[in-house]
């Protein structure tokens, strides 16, 4: 038995307070979120002030 | 005397030991040297320095009725799944997830299915752990600081 993966997608990561509790729980080892270069780059678009805003949640 | 383990843990002390502890503390602190001796078996053993103060800090908590942990990070010894629980303060469920997982690196006994942690494993788990979180608390502050924090748009 291994703990869960979660997969995160960039709305989750996106407002900030929800990205907050989201990698808190994980620090805690209620489960893991892998990470993916893509992901990191959504992120940056998403963000305000940061470049295009392509991907509007 | 007692066997020695890796986790040693003082329980909130009962009123003959808070007592004989906040004795012995007024005894050492009032003291104008900070030599002491051991009587064992009419033997007199000289205390380390060092171990003067783990002394006179156990002894303050325990007046005071608090317990007292004595971690040895370094210590070599290992523990059963259940004690590294315990150690770690986790449930053994969660415990037996990060071993499987090899968050936590364990050693199979030979021939066996049965695991044994080192203290400097969990130790390093737990350094591990505390850095992370650290790391994410200083990125939050960052955000909260630049107005993004509770932004939606």
């Amino acid at each position: 038995m291994t703990i869960t993966r979660v997969f995160a997608d960039t709305n989750t990561l996106y407002p900030f307070y929800v990205c907050d509790l989201l990698l808190h729980c994980a620090e805690e080892d209620l489960f893991r979120v892998p990470w993916s270069e893509d992901l990191l780059a959504e992120l940056l678009e998403v963000v305000p002030d940061r470049g295009a805003r392509a991907g509007t949640p | 005397m007692s066997a020695v383990e890796p986790l040693f843990e003082l329980e909130r002390p009962d009123e003959v030991t808070r007592q004989a502890s906040s004795r012995l503390e007024r005894a050492m602190t009032g003291a104008r040297s900070d030599r002491a001796v051991l009587v064992v078996d009419g033997e007199e053993v000289e205390v380390p320095k060092a171990l003067v103060q783990v002394l006179l800090h156990a002894v303050h908590q325990q007046a005071a009725g608090r317990r007292v942990r004595v971690v040895a990070p370094d210590a070599d010894e290992e523990l059963t799944p259940n004690q590294a629980a315990k150690y770690l303060g986790i449930s053994r469920p969660l415990l037996v997830k990060l071993l499987d997982d090899g968050t936590i690196p364990a050693r199979h006994l030979p021939g066996s299915r049965h695991r044994r942690i080192s203290v400097a494993a969990l130790e390093s788990y737990l350094d591990h752990k505390v850095d992370r979180r650290a790391r994410l608390s200083a990125a939050m502050n960052e955000i909260a600081e630049a107005g993004l924090y509770d932004r939606q748009d």
